[in-house]
């Protein structure tokens, strides 16, 4: 029977190591502990780096109101400022337009998987070099990213219109859409489809590690890299699985 | 406009320049009274209350930290207060039984939806510490004194509440049997 740490001493390990008598040692000896050390380093650097959500969009208005008098200028911008959403949208302003990533042309999949390199490492830093309070224009950001990620060449431009924080946050959902896209069904048990998102997730891996190394410090990107080196390494063991056992059958 | 003269002409009741301050830290400002009160629509009453006090006690703010810091303590000190008048219980040290759904899977990203949904899912005595330390970085000496609590209480609050996310974010399959070390710091630390 194994034994192992809880998760409210592993808690407490990252917060103040040496706390916990034999925690350490444990966590050398142990590789499900030590993975869960890891996963809740993880969650809590996301925490950490969790953005601003959106004000509800008619909250201005409604504290004018409650103040009384006449909407100034600058009143009506806040009212109407790029930062204003419906309420319900609040939790989920950054979700991807699914139906524009399932749309994507299929026969593109290869143009895809080189394109995407371009897009990760330049439109990520592109909004993250702009910061979380930059405030891009937001011209031509209903054409997305996603659409100018069919030409790699074109995309930095392309991002760097849309511009700005609310960029780098539609190219993270968009990113996010594509890798959970990986990972969806119609794979499963299907060596060429595996090998096809194998190879999109590969090229997600090496487009994340490019743009890590222009910004190390970026908890997204670093999210992102280790979420999508283990959906990769799943998918190989998975291929993997799936060849033996295809071959197995012969 | 600098923010010292913008703060200038809104204590003497101009409109445009609230309205300036409002659109550069609503959003700091909601999302940190969401994250506290778990619900859209409090969130919403609570905000708007936070931005009211804020504007209708202007004079009294002395420059000493910049507005930002004043008008996000402010913020969650009109969040906590709501949930204490709110009078839901809670749950300083027992928690809230498991929730029935569990989400997202084994190895999902940590997204910030992701993350949301489970925030919002926490025990509310947990979700304050979270909040406070995880998200906002305040110290367990600020929280305990803020709340009322030992700072062990609120140690102790903060690890069960990762413990819980963790188990919300991706159920803990994998252990078969849990051995609690004996800790170097005594039991204050472990409630």
């Amino acid at each position: 029977m194994s034994e192992h740490l809880s998760p409210e001493r592993i808690s407490l390990l990252l917060d103040e190591p040496g706390s916990v008598e034999g925690g350490e040692a444990h966590l050398a000896a142990c590789q499900a502990c030590a993975s869960e050390y890891e996963r809740m380093s993880r969650m809590r650097m996301a925490l950490s780096a969790l953005p601003d959500l959106d004000a509800p969009a008619d909250g201005w208005r409604r504290l004018e109101r409650a103040l009384g008098g006449e909407e100034g200028e600058a009143g009506r911008a806040a009212a109407s400022g790029s930062r204003g959403r419906p309420p319900g949208d609040a939790r989920v302003h950054r979700t991807a337009p699914r139906a524009r990533v399932l749309a994507f042309p299929g026969g593109v999949r290869p143009l895809w998987a080189a394109a995407v390199v371009g897009l990760f490492a330049a439109g990520l830093v592109v909004g993250r070099s702009l910061g979380p309070g930059g405030t891009g224009a937001g011209t031509g950001a209903d054409d997305g990213p996603l659409a100018a990620a069919e030409e790699p060449v074109a995309t930095t431009q392309a991002l760097a219109d849309a511009g700005g924080a609310e960029g780098y946050l539609r190219t993270v959902a968009e990113l996010e859409a594509l890798r959970d896209e990986t990972l969806g069904p119609g794979a499963e048990g299907d060596p060429a489809r595996m090998a096809e998102r194998l190879m999109e997730l590969d090229a997600l891996v090496e487009a994340s590690r490019e743009a890590l190394r222009q910004a190390p410090a970026d908890p997204v990107l670093n999210n992102f890299l280790f979420d999508v080196v283990d959906r990769r390494d799943r998918m190989a063991g998975e291929l993997d699985r799936t060849l033996r056992f295809t071959a197995a059958e012969y | 406009m600098n923010e010292a003269r913008l703060l200038e002409r809104a204590c003497a009741g101009d409109r445009g320049a609230m309205g300036e301050l409002y659109a550069a830290h609503a959003g700091r400002v909601f999302s940190v009274v969401r994250r506290l009160v778990g619900d859209d629509h409090a969130a919403e009453d609570v905000a708007h209350d936070a931005w009211l006090r804020a504007f209708d006690r202007l004079g009294t703010f002395r420059g000493d930290a910049a507005f930002g810091t004043w008008m996000h303590r402010l913020a969650v000190n009109t969040a906590l207060n709501a949930l204490r008048r709110s009078g839901r219980r809670p749950e300083v040290e027992q928690g809230a039984p498991a929730p029935a759904q569990r989400s997202p899977g084994d190895g999902a990203m940590l997204t910030q939806r992701v993350l949301e949904r489970a925030i919002d899912r926490l025990p509310e005595g947990y979700r304050r510490v979270l909040v406070l330390h995880d998200v906002e970085g305040w110290t367990h000496e600020e929280i305990a004194q803020r709340l009322g609590v030992t700072v062990g209480t609120s140690k102790s609050q903060l690890h069960k509440a990762r413990a819980r996310m963790r188990d919300l974010l991706e159920p803990a399959g994998r252990r078969t049997e849990v051995v609690e070390l004996e800790t170097t710091e005594g039991a204050e630390r472990h409630v």
